[in-house]
This record gives structure tokens, sequence and C-alpha cells, in this order.
């Protein structure tokens, strides 16, 4: 009965628990984030984008990272698909990577942005479907999977394919303030406050919504904190939260603090601090 | 006395101013006739005889005056009359079976009447049962009686969870307000309250159901083989049947334990008593129970605490020795609000806000002419208000369902009848939602994490009419050996726009006059959920799910008329599921469109086991055994059966109740089959949504521990002459056990610990009534 569902909604909504995200402590392989410098692109063309990956391995630092790039269109993910690429299928490209050795990255404390690749995303996806449906766009997902001696992690990217004449950007940070200051530093036993300053304010968008109605939306960035010898008090924030940060104190290491913003469209841009 | 002293001095004195002559004097003579009368001056005694505590008055019992054993007994208004006894001291003596001796003595000097007050020996309640003398139909019903479940342990007093003792009940679902029977979804199972279904029958919060257990008569239990009374599910039914008010003069009734209060009146309303009422309320206090458990979480902070309240009222009028009325009255709030500020989905951070609530008003009207017909009426009416927000994520509802149940049944002769009946509802919803994609049941989205799911954004009003009507024949044969009752059921569905005949069909053989094999089976339906049918997010060409039900039991009773002795149950039972409703990937062409197809009817399932159910009484001792063997499968197309997520293998509850004086001592061990559960295999982390996206291995394909629980309760009664004051602890999980529901993994899905369950949970409870 529709009264007896109405519980099931609850407790879909309420997915969330109270374990803390130990995830977001760095020192351990990590990845961070994939940015690409077109979140969404011109359906009608052949278009080439450019993907960085950020990782960081500090406590087992100067490995070699290996990567295994996969990418076509959407398998269907939202329906439950897994989200990687069938590598039978003529559609999914195999993307080539060189192995990258972090240990040049000893002075940042094996943090920081990969090489780059590329991925062309063909033309010709966005046939056989309706206006509304190519206005709104599909995705063609970038599945990769990082490996770092015995650390394997299996990470996947999607960028839009559309019709839309405003594509989306990516959201730009311009700097991680400490205390409100872009120059102060977290010194040792001080809790001080991490606060992102984004470049600009969140795009505005349109899309048709499930009754075929162009409706207007703002994004809303979302900012994902990582961080090293210490601890935050939020792992996620929006812009106008502060981060609350408590060196520790058992750790001499110089702290990290790695922030990630999102758009929730796909955009992404990442600085560490 | 000083009349009396003069009167002997002056006799005294005249004796001897007469001595020489034996003729008295005038003033003599007026002395001597005062005091012959008064040697012969009687008084009346009435001892009106009532049970200590209870005051319930005892009729045809004996008061004995000694020394002589003069005997009488007591009438209909419970007081036995001596008359024309001396004015002076005298003795009586109350000897009733069951009850403390009780030596009453007495100056009598005038007539007077007073109340002696005997106390019941709790340990000889050796009752006498009286059977109806109406055919017993659906002996797939169990019944818990009042008495036994306000003290079940485990139960805290409560109706519903004390089912838990029952074989066929497998629990409570996570959403804290459904209940498993048979290894069926909570979605299968229709829930009443005097035959009318109700939204809900447990507080959401999951710690009681909606009404306080002392306005409760019993609640019934139907599983496989139920009859042609109830439909519209194909797994089983819980109804809550409310008490009669008592009409011999004025209750009530308080408790207070450590999460909640209520308390109850109830009496009549005039003094003839053809017109009485009860009236309770309760509320909880829970939510600073949650605000302690929850305090060290900076996760969770509360901006309402958990909350729930109900309210439930009965009138009833004997309009005369064939036609009563009764009008019943109830309602439920739940509520809380909360505030999320990280969780391993950024989607879900925010105020989370939830509350139900409902009324219901029945008003019921029945005639019984004690012989050959009985007929009853009742309607029910009321609204159900849902309202939850998530973040940005909301579903407000409202739901009207008016509801029509009625019956008629003519006995031919003791060894036939015919039943006849209906049992309908309307259903008016309406919703204001938006939520993400794969919120609803059987959607395989439930995989998908809600941050990646699409969202729905919509308003729905809803109408939909149920119809059903059904008819049994109940007959036995002159020995009384054989009881056939075959039983029809009649459905029509707006929803689906579907019509079923459901023949059923039930035989009870009575080997012996402790031994009975039972045999029923029978066809039900159900309708798919309404999301499941609903246009822009489910498929309308859904049609109704179908069942088979098969049953076989062979019972013994050995107790006779009395409530001393054993008595169980063996029970086979198979079910069969067909047209079950499963998510779906495929596209159909609707309306010359070609759109998802979402759900279909392809599903298929079955449910299997076995159920043993033995009790045993004594003046002291209540021991008992409920145990339960259970598969429950469904499959799809291209898979095969899988376990359901409420297959638990074994169910085993034993418990037991020993008297000892005015103290009560009952414990409860219960040891069940982990839940099926579905393992998580690989996880993906989604760089866009920054969430894992985890990847599931073969459905149901592992278990989670075994559940086991120790419960133990102590009660402690003391009965006044006019109330009684009880006081119980009740303690859950004794060992203190880790018996988890479900694992709860990491954010990137590298470990898992199990979570759930309670921990150990004593809680007390004071009671007074009068």
């Amino acid at each position: 009965m529709q009264r007896r569902f109405c519980y099931f909604i609850m407790l879909a909504l309420i997915g969330c628990d109270q374990v803390s995200i130990d995830f977001f402590d760095l020192g351990a392989f990590r990845v961070m984030a994939l940015v690409v410098d077109q979140p969404e692109v011109d359906g009608s063309v052949n278009t080439t984008v450019t993907i960085t990956p950020w990782i960081s391995d500090i406590q087992a630092g100067g490995r070699s990272v290996a990567l295994d790039i996969l990418a076509c269109p959407d398998p269907g993910i939202a329906l439950g698909q897994e989200p990687t690429c069938d590598q039978s299928l003529a559609s999914t490209q195999i993307v080539s990577y060189a192995d990258f050795d972090t240990s040049v990255w000893a002075a940042q404390n094996y943090t920081g942005a990969l090489p780059a690749f590329n991925v062309m995303i063909p033309a010709g996806l966005l046939v056989g479907l309706s206006s509304m449906q190519q206005f709104n766009g599909i995705d063609y997902i970038v599945s990769i999977v990082f490996t770092v001696g015995e650390d394997v992690i299996s990470g996947f990217k999607r960028i839009k394919v559309s019709s839309n004449p405003a594509p989306n950007l990516n959201p730009k940070m311009e700097r991680i303030d400490v205390n409100g200051s872009d120059t102060a530093t977290a010194e040792d036993g001080a809790m001080v406050t991490y606060q992102i300053v984004p470049g600009f304010e969140a795009e505005d968008f349109q899309r048709f919504d499930q009754d075929g109605d162009l409706v207007d939306a703002t994004e809303e960035y979302i900012v994902t904190w990582f961080v090293y010898s210490g601890t935050l008090s939020l792992s996620r924030s929006e812009p106008e939260d502060k981060a609350v940060f408590q060196d520790d104190q058992d750790n001499s290491d110089i702290p990290i603090i790695v922030g990630v913003l999102r758009d929730g469209r796909g955009g992404a841009d990442v600085l560490v601090r | 006395m000083w009349l009396r002293l003069s009167c002997c001095s002056i006799l005294f004195l005249s004796t001897f101013a007469f001595a020489k002559d034996d003729v008295m004097t005038p003033a003599e003579y007026l002395v001597q006739e005062v005091s012959d009368q008064r040697s012969e001056k009687k008084c009346s005694v009435a001892i009106k005889i009532v049970e200590k505590g209870t005051r319930v008055p005892l009729i045809d019992v004996s008061v004995f005056l000694l020394p002589d054993g003069e005997q009488a007994v007591t009438g209909e208004n419970a007081i036995a009359f001596f008359s024309e006894l001396a004015c002076t001291e005298h003795t009586w003596v109350v000897n009733i079976t069951g009850y403390k001796r009780v030596d009453i003595k007495k100056q009598v000097s005038a007539d007077e009447t007073f109340t002696v007050y005997v106390e019941k020996i709790e340990t000889a309640v050796f009752e006498t049962k009286v059977s109806d003398n109406r055919l017993q139909r659906d002996g797939s019903k169990r019944v818990l009686q009042q008495d036994e479940f306000i003290k079940a342990v485990g139960s805290r007093g409560d109706p519903v969870i004390a089912l838990e003792n029952m074989p066929g009940f497998d629990g409570f679902s996570d959403q804290g307000g459904g209940v498993i029977l048979q290894g069926a979804d909570p979605e299968d199972t229709r829930l009443y309250v005097n035959g009318h279904e109700v939204p809900l029958i447990f507080h959401s919060l999951g710690f009681s159901s909606i009404f306080i257990p002392d306005v409760i008569d019993s609640v019934d239990l139907l599983t496989a083989g139920f009859g042609a009374e109830y439909g519209r599910t194909t797994a089983g039914n819980i109804n809550l049947t409310t008490a009669s008010a008592k009409k011999d003069r004025l209750h009530a009734m308080a408790y207070v334990d450590l999460l909640n209060s209520a308390a109850v009146i109830q009496g009549p309303l005039d003094e003839e008593k053809k017109h009485s009422f009860w009236l309770g309320g309760r509320a909880s206090y829970i939510g600073p129970v949650f605000n302690l458990v929850t305090q060290e979480d900076d996760n969770i902070s509360f901006n309402q605490v958990p909350q729930f309240y109900d309210l439930e009222g009965s009138y009833q009028w004997e309009m005369n020795d064939r036609w009563t009325f009764d009008l019943l009255g109830f309602g439920a709030k739940d509520q809380l609000k909360l505030r999320i500020k990280d969780s391993e989905d950024p989607l879900f951070r925010g105020d989370v806000a939830f509350a139900t609530n409902f009324f219901r008003l029945i008003p019921r009207l029945r005639y019984d002419d004690g012989d050959q017909n009985r007929f009853e009426i009742s309607t029910a009416h009321g609204i159900d208000h849902l309202d939850q927000a998530f973040g940005d994520f909301f579903f407000d509802a409202t739901l009207y369902a008016p509801s029509l149940r009625s019956e008629f049944e003519h006995r031919f002769s003791d060894q036939f009848a015919w039943i006849v009946g209906i049992d309908t509802m309307y259903t008016h919803f309406k919703a204001d939602l938006r939520v993400p994609s794969g919120t609803f049941p059987n959607s395989e989205d439930q995989s998908v994490p809600p941050g990646l799911r699409d969202i729905i954004a919509k308003q729905i009003d809803v109408k939909y009419l149920d119809l059903g009507f059904y008819t049994r024949i109940n007959a036995q044969d002159a020995k009384k050996r054989w009881l056939l009752s075959p039983n029809l059921r009649f459905d029509y569905a707006q929803l689906t726009d579907q019509a079923h005949l459901s023949p059923r069909i039930e035989i009870t053989r009575t080997l012996s006059p402790v031994w009975k094999v039972r045999g029923a089976t029978g066809l039900y339906y159900q309708t798919p959920q309404a999301p499941e049918v609903e246009q822009s997010f489910g498929n309308p060409d859904l049609e109704d799910v179908r069942s088979i039900h098969y049953a076989l039991s062979a019972m013994v009773d050995t107790r006779k008329n009395s409530n001393h002795g054993f008595w169980g149950d063996v029970t086979v039972f198979y079910k069969s599921l067909d047209h079950v409703v499963i998510d779906t990937n495929d596209y159909v062409t609707r309306d010359g469109e070609l759109v998802p197809e979402r759900y279909s009817n392809d599903g298929k399932g079955y449910a299997v086991g076995s159920q043993w159910a033995m009790q045993f009484h004594t003046n002291r001792l209540t021991a008992g055994l409920a145990y339960t063997l259970l598969w429950s499968r469904r499959k799809e197309p291209g898979v095969g059966y899988q376990a359901t997520d409420f297959e638990r293998r074994h169910n085993f509850n034993l418990r037991a109740r020993y008297q000892l004086g005015r103290w009560e001592l009952s414990s409860r061990l219960r040891l069940i089959s982990g839940a099926p559960d579905t393992p998580i295999v690989n996880a993906y982390y989604d760089l866009d949504n920054d969430v894992y996206y985890p990847v599931e291995g073969e459905n149901n394909s592992q278990r989670l521990p075994i559940f086991m629980q120790w419960d133990v309760r102590v009660d402690r009664k003391w009965i006044y002459n006019k109330w009684i004051l009880s006081l119980y602890v009740d303690i859950l999980n004794v060992t203190n056990r880790t018996n988890g529901n479900q694992y709860e993994y990491e954010f990137d899905y590298s470990d898992r610990t199990i979570q759930g369950g309670i921990p150990i949970l004593p809680t007390f409870g004071v009671k007074g009534e009068f």
C-alpha cells in the first residue's frame, strides 16, 4: 500500500550512518580527484578532453603508479550497472598511460597531480535521442584502475555529452585561507580554520525535467577536505563553512590540507595547502 | 450497661425487700419486662464478599457463622445475609477455594453491612475455560489474550511485540514498523484494528504498538491458509481486538516505565450500566534516551528529540439484549527532527524531519440473538499524514482511506452455519515528493548510492477502490468429528483494474478429545504497491501478485476445559507465488511510445517450512516453545531461486514463567539464524560525486551472524483492599550480545563491522490500578 512504502522512503532518504570518514585522512594511497578540462562537450563533434588525476601516497611515497584507463558511453550506472567499460565492445577506448614514479614528489610529500592524459569523445553519441535528452546530455565515462604496489583503487569519472549551448565549466578555487588569511599557516598545536575562496559563484544552468519543462537551477558547491598530520572537523563542507584543523602533536610532519571543489555536474578543482 | 446495672440492683434489692413474699411490685415488674425485651433483640448482618485488589464481587460463595455453622450464600450483589442474630459478638469464616481463608470476628449491636476482602491465591489459578458453542473458524489464527501478552517476557507488555513468541512471526523489519511473517516482505502483511486496516500498528520509532496494552483484548496472528475474511495480501495478517469497558464500577490504571507513561480510565456511565466507556492516553520520553545515546556523535544533533503519543477511547451502548453499539477512536503521532552534519554521501547532510500522525473513528453496530443469527457492521474513517524531509529531499503525503466491514452469520444448527461478509476500502492518496529514484521497493536502483540516482519531483493524487466480499460455510457432522469449511472471496482492485475469485477450504478432523488434524488451502491475491503502477515511475500495466497456500497441522490439547495441561501444534506449510513484481530494464511500447518498463510481473517465489508451538501450564509454571523452519525464495528470469531478505532458516523461542507467591519470574531465549546478506565484492570511487559505488556479489549469498538473545523479567505485585500495585523489571539481552542486523562498511568498502541490535537493556515499570 502507498502508505507503507512511505516508510521505505524514509529508510532510503536516511542512507547515512555514524561511521567517521577515515578515508579522508591522508597517509595511505588515495585518489583525490580527476579534473577534466571540459566537464561538458558538444556531442555533434569529436572532442579531445584532458584529464588530470590527483593522488597522494605519503606513508609509502616514492612508488610507481600504474593506470589502466578505459573510456566508453555510460553503461547505465544509475540503473545499477557496474561503472566500468567492457573491453570487448568496439565503443570502448583503451587509453595507454606510462607508469609514474612519485619519488619526484618527495618535497611535496608525495601529493600532487599526475601527468594528464587525453580521451577522445566521439561525435554521434546523441543520435536517436529526443531534443530534450540531447539538451540534458548523456554521460561518457572514463574508468581508471590505479595500482600502487598492493594498493588498488578503481574510480570513474563522467563527461557530459550534450547539445547544450552553455556547457558546464569547472569551478575555480582562488585559494584556501587559513584563519581567514592566504598567508597564514597551521602551527604545531594550534587550532586553525580552513576555508576555500571560490573564484566565481556557482553557475546557473537549465535542464529539462521529467515532465518536459525547461527549469532553471543553480549548482551547489561541495568541498571535500583531505588532511594529513592532524584532524579536520569536517570531511565535506560548503564554501562558506570553515573546517577547524587540529594539528597532530604526535606527528612532527608538516600538515597537508587538500581541498577539492566540485560543482555537482562533473566539474572540479583541486588546491593543496 | 448502666441501665442493666440499675435493673440488677433494683432486682437484687427487691429480692431482699420482698423475700418473704414472691409477688413483684409494679416497679419490679417493669424492670423485669425491659430486661426480657432486651434479651430478645435481634440484629441483621449483611456481609459483602469482594476480591482483594480487583474488587470483583464474589457471588455464590458461602459464608459460615461459627460455631453453629449457619451458612449464607452471596447473591448477585455478592452479599451474604444473616438475620435474627443476637446482638452480640459473632465470628464468621469465609473459605473459598482459590482464596485465602478469612475469619471475621465482629461485635454486632445493630443492623449493619460490612465488606470482607478475600485475597486470591495466585498459584491456584485453575480456571474453567468456557467454550463458545459457535463453530470455530480459521484454524490458522493464533490468538494471544491480554493476560498472556501483558506478562510476556521481553515484550514490555506490548501485544505486537509479544507475537515474537509465536511461530511464524519472524520479527520486525529495520524500518521499525513493519512485521515479517513466514519470511515475507513486511509490505505483504496487513495490519488491522477490529477488522479495519490501519497504516501502522507500531509506532514508527519501533518501541511499542499504537495502543496501551490494557485496552487490547487480544491480538490475532493469521498466516498460511488464512480464511476469506481477509484478503489483499499473500503473506498474513495481524488484527488487534480492543477490549470492552468494564461495567461493574469505575476503574483506572496508570503506569510509568523508562520509555513512556500511560493511563486508562473506564467504567459505566449510567446506573443501569447500559452505557460504558474507556479512555486512555500515552506519551513517550524516549527522546532524552536518544539524546543520551547520540550526544557523543558530533555528526548528529537533535532539533527535536524523538517523541510519540497515542490516544484511544471507546464508548459502548447495550441497546437491548440483542443490539449493541460501540464507537472506537484512536490516534497516534510520532515525530523527530535532527541535523546530520556529515555522512558518507555528501548529499545526505542537513536537517532531517520525520512526522507521522493518523487517527481513526470506528463505529460498529452488532446484533446477536443468542440463537441462530449474528450480524455486525462497522466503518472506519480517518486521515493519515506523513511528512519526511532530508535536506533538499522530501516526501509529504496525506491518505484518506475509509473502510467498511460487515458480516452476517446464520446458524442453521449446531453443526451448520453460513457466513457472508463485506471487506471494502477506498483510498485517496495525495503526495508531494522530491526523492532519489530507486527509493521505492523492488527497485534495482536501491543498490546505487542515492546521490547517483535520478531525482524524481512530482505531485501525486490517486484514488482507488478495493472491493471485497466473502462467504463461508461451516459444516460439522453429527458426531463432531469432521469440520468442513469452504470459503470464497471476491476482490476487485481498481488500482490494477483486476477482479479475482479466491476459493479457500479448511478441513478439520477431530481424532480424539485430545488430537485434531487440519488441512487448509486457498488462493490469494495482492495488488502491487501504488508507486509500482504509477505512470511516471512505475508500470501501470502491472497485474496482481498471486499465491496459493497449503497448510497441514496436527494439534494436541490435554487441557479439556481448564487452563492446566499441555497443548501444542505442528504445521507444515507451502506458499507458491507468481506474478511477483520485479525491477526490469526492458523497454515496452505504451501508447505508441517506447518507454522503460521499470517493473514487470515476471518474478516467482515460494515459502516452505514447518512451525512448532508447545505450551505447558501448571499451578506455578508456564513453559512454552516455538520453532519455525523456513525457506523463503524468489526467482527472476535468467536467475535461479535466491533467498529473500527475510529468510531466517531457524527461529527458536523458549520461554518459561514461574509464580512464587506474589513474585513472578520469567525468562526467554531466542535463537534465530542470521538474515541473508548481499556481499560487496568491489567498489568504485565516483570521483564526480565523492562517493564510493559498491558492486554487489550474488544476491543474499551470505548470512549475518546468528541472533541470540536471553531476556529476563521479574514481576512483583502488592494487593491492597481497593487497589493493586505492580512493579516489573524487564532486562533484554542479558548477555549483552551484539546481534547485528546489517554490515556497516567503511567509506571505501575496504572493511566492515556488524552493526545494529540492542545492547543489554534493562527497563522497569510501576503500575497502579483499581
